[in-house]
């Protein structure tokens, strides 16, 4: 049980990874200067930010690093401390899903990680990555952003 | 002021329908505490000493009179019938019931209002001058810009989760209102050679265990190219920020460790290579800010003034709120007047339901529906005819809330402190009340100019005390609380930090040391000398010598 790891996908599906495949992904700390990375770092069809600590958002920022000025083009996902209230931010700086281990997945429950895919506020003044999401800018001026 | 559109109103009644789910999921026992915790501060819901105390936020400081009204229908109805505005020109309600905090976010959406990010790690309520749009020496309304802010910061993804609470003040004055110098990062805006605006960005200010006076960080940056440059601040800060030790957590920390000039080519690295198109509709956001913002109609405002005090009859005590309340408006015939929560020997801050739904009605009659808070705990009705003055003076003594005291040492900044605060370790309340009640006879005889006196609670410094010209820390020695002064303080554009003045003093002791202090002053000073310019000339020890006789 507590080897299978529980991918979260943004389009809602749930699927389950052996621990150690998951190992075996590229990843990268939260904390990774993007400065500091190349390509070579991030050359790999699926890419794991790892979230280190439950109030630390610097994943949020180099996911969107990774994904704009390095033009990452493969699958991204959120690894470690992170949890469902987090999820709207994940999706919003682009993430495609998260990766939870069993023991973390039965904490919260598969109900309310799924609804978390769904959240309460659909709204960002911003622009947002996320499909579930809408801009408020965009919305008032048409202008893609 | 900005009125809100339909998107503005969803986002607010979406955020307060998933805090609702966030306290059912923490009274059905699905979440613990720990884990409600950072849901909760992020809607500006503390735990305190004796209960929750529930920060709403007043975005840069503007009401409407409705929104006055319902916030002492709140007080009422939810509360012990008053509520205490805060020096981040917020307003706190300290004993909300935690099931009912969902239905009082529900009622503020109802009139444009909410609690979003009054607390947490994250970009808090943005300030500004108190007299914005109506201050007579204003070169560049703040007003537009708040708001954009404002938006933009609201539940940004990246930014929720910093390494400690971040702080945006704006000033468009050169008299700086809004104590920029002392904020994470303090927006200067001013009109450029071709007559559009630029702001100035000062960034490392603060206060708390470590103060410091922000520094200039950029100079002129134009409006379309501040919320990337912004952006690029707040992205640095959230990754080289440090979060091993709170208490270093800040900006102005990772500035002094980092060097301006490495930090300021760290930023411009990440505004060069920043990806702009999230801030293409800015210029045009902008624009719909400020043409969705109503404009008080001077011209057509209530004639009446049927109380007005011609100078015919005198009035000693009208006279004496007339100096020291109002303020010069940009308007000929307008007035900004100010209103006290600092009667002598009360609570500052603190106002009773009645006073704010008599205020609010106050502001439909004679200000054009709109308030203000201040940082120094006031309020402000910022568009008053000056013939409506006597009417509006006698309307305020009925409420108790004509004190002629703006800007003297009895209009004293104090924290919640002991009385309050989980974080507190000594009282700031019953010190500034004991230390109103001395001063205010003093103040009556004579003419004291502006003096601050601030009084905090704990080291975090939440009533500002490093930037008083007399400031107080009360600090707990050996289970015994001591106070702490400070001189030569301020937070207007010379900002400076305070100077400890000597060994700390008893409660007691301190209403008769600042006496002495204000006394001494008032015998040296040279004709329009302030506090703090008499300090810095004479120096730390003649004002010693006066007090600790």
């Amino acid at each position: 049980m507590s080897d299978v790891v529980r991918l979260l996908k943004a389009d809602g599906t749930v699927g389950e990874i052996d621990a150690k495949a998951v190992a075996m992904f590229a990843s990268l700390e939260g904390e990774t200067d993007p400065a500091t990375l190349s390509v070579s770092d991030i050359d790999a069809d699926i890419l794991l930010i790892e979230f280190t600590g439950a109030a630390d958002g610097r994943g949020f920022s180099l996911a969107k690093a990774v994904l704009g000025k390095m033009a990452y083009q493969g699958k991204l996902y959120a690894v470690g401390c992170i949890n469902p209230d987090q999820l709207s931010m994940a999706l919003q700086t682009g993430f495609d899903g998260v990766l939870v281990p069993a023991e973390r997945w039965a904490d919260y429950g598969a109900e309310v990680w799924k609804a978390a895919l769904s959240p309460i506020v659909k709204l960002s003044y911003a622009s947002t990555r996320s499909q579930g999401l809408q801009s408020i800018w965009q919305l008032r001026h048409g202008t893609q952003s | 002021m900005y009125q809100y559109d339909q998107l503005d109103q969803s986002i607010v009644e979406q955020r307060s329908a998933e805090f609702r789910a966030q306290v059912e999921r923490r009274l059905a026992g699905s979440i613990s505490e720990a884990e409600f915790k950072p849901l909760r501060l992020m809607n500006g819901l503390y735990l305190q000493l004796h209960a929750y105390m529930l920060r709403v936020a007043i975005p840069y400081g503007v009401l409407s009179s409705k929104q006055m009204a319902k916030l002492a229908d709140i007080a009422d109805k939810y509360d012990r019938g008053y509520g205490h505005f805060t020096t981040r020109q917020n307003i706190q309600f300290n004993w909300p019931k935690l099931i009912e905090t969902p239905d009082i976010l529900d009622d503020l959406a109802g009139v444009q209002m909410h609690a979003i990010q009054t607390s947490g790690n994250c970009i808090r309520n943005i300030t500004t001058d108190p007299f914005a749009g109506a201050a007579a020496d204003e070169e560049v309304d703040p007003r537009p810009l708040c708001e954009l802010l404002r938006q933009w910061s609201t539940l940004h993804p990246e930014f929720a989760y910093l390494p400690r609470k971040f702080k945006f003040a704006i000033t468009g004055s050169a008299i700086d209102r809004a104590a920029i110098k002392v904020h994470d990062i303090g927006l200067r805006l001013r009109k450029g050679s071709d007559n559009r605006p630029l702001t100035d960005i000062w960034v490392g200010g603060g206060q708390g265990r470590t103060p410091k006076v922000a520094q200039l960080f950029k100079q002129g940056v134009a409006l379309e190219d501040l919320l990337p440059y912004l952006e690029a601040i707040m992205r640095v800060y959230n990754r080289y920020g440090r979060r091993d030790n709170k208490y270093k957590a800040r900006i102005k920390i990772l500035l002094a460790e980092t060097g301006l000039e490495k930090l300021q080519e760290q930023v411009e690295a990440e505004f060069q290579s920043l990806d702009r198109t999230p801030f293409v509709n800015v210029a045009a956001e902008l624009q719909r800010i400020t043409e969705n913002s109503l404009t008080p109609d001077y011209a057509s405002h209530n004639e009446s003034g049927e109380l007005t005090n011609n100078g015919s009859v005198p009035h000693p005590e009208f006279d004496a709120w007339k100096q020291q309340n109002v303020k010069p408006h940009k308007v000929r015939g307008y007035v900004i007047a100010m209103v006290s929560l600092k009667p002598a020997g009360g609570i500052p801050g603190d106002a009773t339901s009645r006073q704010m739904r008599e205020l609010a009605e106050l502001a439909v009659r004679y200000s054009h529906d709109e308030l203000r808070v201040t940082h120094r705990q006031n309020l402000v009705l910022p568009h008053v005819l000056e013939r409506d003055l006597f009417a509006l003076w006698q309307a305020l003594v009925e409420i108790e809330l004509a004190e002629d005291n703006i800007d003297l040492p009895s209009d004293i900044i104090a924290c919640p402190g002991l009385d309050y605060c989980a974080l507190a370790t000594a009282r700031s309340i019953p010190i500034a009340q004991a230390v109103s009640a001395k001063i205010r006879a003093t103040e009556k005889k004579t003419d004291l100019g502006g003096i601050s006196v601030n009084i905090s609670g704990c080291i975090n410094a939440c009533a500002h005390h490093h930037v008083a010209n007399i400031g107080v820390l009360g600090l707990n020695k050996g289970g015994v609380e001591n106070y702490q002064l400070t001189l030569g303080g301020r937070n207007d554009q010379n900002a400076s930090i305070g100077e400890r003045l000597g060994p700390g003093v008893s409660g007691d002791e301190v209403p008769h040391v600042i006496e002495r202090i204000i006394d001494f002053y008032v015998d040296v000073r040279d004709a329009g000398e302030s506090l703090s310019d008499t300090y810095d000339r004479v120096g730390k020890e003649p004002f010693k010598e006066a007090a600790y006789v």
